[in-house]
């Protein structure tokens, strides 16, 4: 069994609720938080190795570190909590289960970095999530963990929920902020980053639910403890989202540094009915797919994936069985990235539009003879061409599935129709 | 900070802190652009201007319009992998774009249409059915917008938002569906639209009154100056090859004056210069008007000015005196500097007075941005040459004239060619005789015993020079038609026929005796340049 950091009280159902956060220890950190000076917690967090887990694996420590000390200007924290990658429902299990620790892993940013005002942007559709927060922060101001002087300690701080309107590319940070400042959330060019220029034009910290949550460990058993976790560059746990073909699907954690398919098989019961692997999407819906040899080959941190020629990303792990269309899955993820892009670069709004309509007569049996190839042709000038990487989520996972099951394409060309079309699970994400 | 950078190998200087996309194009890189424009700044969002940077971890994609030039930066501007992705961005524009080329105003002048040609050239590989989008949306008293030519650029949003302060344009939607729209119920009213229609890279926005009247491959474009105010924006005139009439104003760059922009009302300007013209000369002779010869208007105006005398005789000599005396000037403030000279060298050496500039077109509206509500071009220039300014904009008797008017006297009136108040038609009417020179009938030119056709703005050349001292040349726009001879020579040739003496060696003779004036002191007025000359602020 792994070490529980950010799951230690999803088996407690009333963990959610302050009294009993507390009595599990909750809260503990600030004493030792507030004794600390803002810097050496933010030196504690770099060396603790702390990654983001919203999906770039940025080191948090780094991230703070590039917020102007000598400004006059308020800082923002942004809480990531837009979680709409496919096959993703980690924060949401936080959110939920253990709301608390998120908020204690605010205030601990927060004092950091010496910002006032937190916001946590929420996916619309989280309503049990978005009740469970809202019941916690109040909670935590009628405790005195929020507001002015928290706990005595002369630091203020305020949390609001901002929740989203439906849209996945408000995950993307700048996209985010743009939608909390009320406007359209459509992502920023970068340069400027939030750390400078963030959250009306001031400097911001945007970091996810699952990053935050692991910093009440970090504070109270010390940096030493967290960094011990895991490999040489991917330390600590991370919480899995596992979903598709597998016999129980749900969150796990699992400290990085275990081959990827034992983690799975042992988590999960493995391939639902015993049927055949045959591919392994390890980090949400963006990333490039495994083949089962590789899943089985293949060490679960950020680098041994990354060399396998895919990305952990959010932790969504996705199980393609012996009778999953991978077709199918082309045509599910691109509808769903030509829906949710911005629209602001031309080869994000027409390439991924392109790419769903290719994707969808290859689906439908209408497909021609060069269309694998025309996927192939197109998908690299979606690669780190446009403002965000909305078109890079889709192109990615786009070439891998072509050059990885090649003869799947040709086969539904060939046949003129989908060879899986009479399996019930012809698709895990539609 | 002066700094280097070099560019395919190429070493240029240019400031820190500048962005690229500038630089590359100030040195002839011609880096391609859709969504970004220098007077509105980077958005980042059309991915055309790409380069590679060169980094100690190789070379880098960037946007141009977003990266700023530091000391030593290395950039490619023409690699496989830059034109790849020109293309590319051309492509993915292409693919739902409808194929409407031959009935797009744009054609000929649009960025789309001309970035194929440089960067695409390829055969379309859409086979889908394009996406369909509304077309010819009247979206206010200005524009047509079409949806689906749009590139979703942003410019125009940005240029009302940010630059306009009217934010009546958004991009609603989002992915392939996102659409340029107004909100809902609402129209755009914005004071500067039409700049909207040149920002615009495609024919998405197109203006109510250029559209369908020229292709544009047929527009012979003149650098010159509005006169609607007294900002004086520099502008080209577009005027159609195939019938010389003008089509179009549109702002030219000035960085001394309007930037990149100009205002509707100044834009729309120019309908006058096609209707009631004064085609000939007329005299008017026992109440009728009747149409004659340059030569025989001229000898009516000798015989006018001269009251019959005989030069040969003492006798003469005195009534001729005695009758220029009473030779009264009247210019109007849309004259250029030349005819205001020209009419102060009559006044002073035949009248022993000065002429009067006249304000005759009521106040406009007045902004922070460009537009200024004196509606006059030159009042500046009158200031300048010593002229006094009256006023016959209000209800005020005479404009303030308060010299009087001697019994028999003969009035000149130069350039009173639209918005003529009832004041000045009064005061007009004192005189015995009226002479003038305008370019469109009037109640005026009804009343006029000689009348000789001026030219307007668009057909003339001279100077202006407006309310901060900056001067600019009108520019002749229209050829062929007319081919009269100018207003500030007709004065010049009334003066000679008067006193004797030619004056002025052509226009250029007549700003060098303008030069020597002290508020033009050091400025060579036949050399200014394409965006003019800001006279120093002592002389101002």
């Amino acid at each position: 069994m792994s070490k529980k950091i950010l799951s230690e009280n999803f088996d407690n159902p009333d963990a959610y609720k302050l009294a009993v956060y507390e009595k599990l220890g909750g809260y503990r950190s600030l004493e030792k938080l507030f004794k600390t000076d803002p810097a050496s917690v933010i030196e504690d967090v770099k060396n603790s190795g702390l990654r983001g887990r919203g999906g770039a694996g940025f080191s948090a420590g780094m991230k703070w570190g590039f917020v102007p000390k000598d400004t006059d200007k308020p800082k923002y924290l942004c809480v990531n909590a837009d979680e709409g990658e496919p096959g993703t429902f980690k924060d949401r299990k936080i959110m939920v289960q253990d709301p608390h620790k998120l908020i204690e892993g605010i205030i601990i940013c927060s004092y950091a970095v010496g910002i006032g005002t937190a916001y946590i942007y929420v996916r619309g559709e989280y309503v049990t999530p978005i009740n469970r927060l809202q019941g916690a922060i109040d909670e935590a101001y009628a405790s005195g963990y929020l507001g002015k002087n928290i706990r005595g300690s002369g630091f203020d701080l305020d949390v609001f929920i901002h929740r989203g309107a439906g849209a996945y590319i408000c995950g993307e940070e700048t996209g985010l902020i743009e939608s909390i400042e009320g406007k359209k959330g459509q992502p920023r060019p970068k340069p400027p980053f939030p750390a400078v220029i963030g959250l009306f034009n001031c400097p911001t910290v945007v970091n996810n639910v699952e990053t935050l949550s692991n910093l009440p460990f970090i504070i109270n058993e010390g940096w030493e403890a967290y960094a011990s976790l895991g490999t040489e560059k991917s330390k600590g746990t991370m919480l899995f989202s596992i979903s598709g073909m597998v016999e129980r699907p749900g969150v796990y954690e699992q400290e990085f540094g275990v081959n990827l398919w034992e983690f799975i098989e042992n988590a999960t019961g493995g391939v639902k009915g015993g049927r055949k692997l045959k591919g392994v999407v390890p980090g949400g819906s963006s990333s490039p797919i495994l083949t089962a040899e590789e899943a089985r080959n293949t060490i679960l941190d950020y680098e041994s994936i990354a060399a396998a020629g895919s990305m952990l990303g959010s932790g969504a792990i996705m199980v393609f069985s012996e009778d999953n269309c991978i077709v199918k899955a082309l045509q599910v993820i691109s509808r769903f990235y030509a829906h949710e892009s911005c629209g602001q670069c031309p080869p994000c709004r027409e390439g991924t539009y392109w790419i769903a309509r290719v994707a969808e007569r290859m689906e439908e049996g209408e497909g021609n003879p060069g269309d694998p190839d025309l996927i192939l042709d197109v998908c690299p000038h979606l690669m780190g061409m446009t403002v965000c990487v909305l078109a890079d989520a889709l192109a990615m996972p786009a070439k891998s599935y072509v050059e990885k099951f090649r003869d799947e394409f040709d086969q539904h060309i060939k046949e003129k129709r989908c060879p899986y079309a009479s399996s019930a699970a012809s698709s895990v994400m539609g | 900070m002066s700094i280097k950078i070099t560019a395919d190998g190429k070493t240029i200087e240019t400031e820190e802190g500048r962005q690229l996309i500038d630089v590359l194009n100030e040195n002839g890189f011609g880096i391609p652009h859709f969504c970004y424009h220098p007077g509105l700044g980077p958005d980042g969002n059309c991915r055309m201007c790409q380069v590679e940077i060169i980094t100690p971890r190789g070379p880098l994609m960037t946007i141009s319009c977003n990266a700023k030039v530091t000391d030593g930066m290395e950039v490619v501007t023409n690699s496989e992998r830059v034109k790849a992705a020109r293309a590319a961005v051309e492509e993915f524009l292409l693919l739902n774009h409808p194929l409407d080329c031959p009935i797009c105003d744009k054609a000929g002048e649009c960025t789309l249409q001309n970035y194929y040609m440089d960067h695409d050239q390829k055969d379309s590989r859409q086979e889908f059915k394009r996406f369909k989008k509304s077309k010819a949306i009247d979206i206010g008293p200005t524009l047509i917008l079409d949806q689906e030519r749009c590139v979703l650029c942003d410019r125009c949003v940005r240029f009302l938002r940010d630059w306009a302060g009217d934010e009546q344009l958004y991009i609603a939607g989002r992915a392939h569906e996102a659409f340029l729209t107004t909100f809902p119920g609402k129209e755009v009213t914005s004071p500067y639209s039409l700049n909207t229609v040149d920002l615009c890279p495609v024919g998405a926005l197109t203006s109510k009154d250029f559209r369908f009247s020229t292709p544009t491959w047929f527009l012979k474009r003149t650098p010159s100056v509005c006169t609607t105010c007294s900002r004086g924006c520099s502008i080209r005139i577009d005027v159609d090859a195939r019938d010389n009439k003008v089509k179009r104003l549109r702002p030219r760059h000035n960085p001394h004056v309007n930037g990149y922009w100009m205002c509707d009302e100044g834009r729309l300007n120019y309908k006058f210069v096609n209707t009631d013209r004064v085609g000939a000369c007329v005299v008017t002779r026992n109440g009728e008007r009747i149409e004659t010869s340059t030569e025989n208007a001229m000898a009516e105006l000798r015989s006018i000015f001269n009251a019959g005398a005989d030069v040969g005789t003492s006798e003469g000599s005195k009534n001729k005196a005695e009758a220029a005396k009473k030779i009264f000037v009247l210019a109007s403030a849309t004259c250029t500097l030349e005819e205001m000279f020209a009419a102060r060298v009559l006044a002073a050496s035949v009248a022993e007075a000065s002429p009067y500039v006249v304000r005759h077109v009521p106040d406009g509206v007045e902004d922070h941005l460009l537009r200024k509500s004196d509606r006059h071009p030159n009042v500046k220039g009158a200031e300048l040459l010593g002229i006094p300014v009256v006023d016959f904009t209000t209800d005020v008797a005479a404009g303030g004239i308060d010299e009087a008017v001697p019994g028999g006297s003969v009035l000149l009136a130069v350039g009173f060619d639209y918005e003529i108040q009832e004041t000045l038609e009064k005061f007009c009417k004192q005189f015995s005789k009226i002479v003038m020179i305008a370019a469109r009938e009037s109640n005026l030119t009804r009343m006029a015993h000689v009348l000789v056709p001026g030219l307007t703005f668009a057909e003339k050349e001279g100077l202006i020079v407006n309310f901060e001292g900056h001067i600019q040349k009108l520019s002749p726009a229209l050829d062929g038609l007319w081919d009269k001879t100018p207003p500030w020579q007709v004065i010049a040739e009334i003066t000679e026929s008067i006193t004797g003496e030619s004056r002025f060696d052509g226009i250029a003779g007549l700003r060098k005796a303008i030069g020597q004036e002290a508020a033009f002191s050091g400025v060579d007025l036949n050399v200014l340049g394409p965006t003019g000359i800001r006279l120093k602020t002592p002389n101002v």
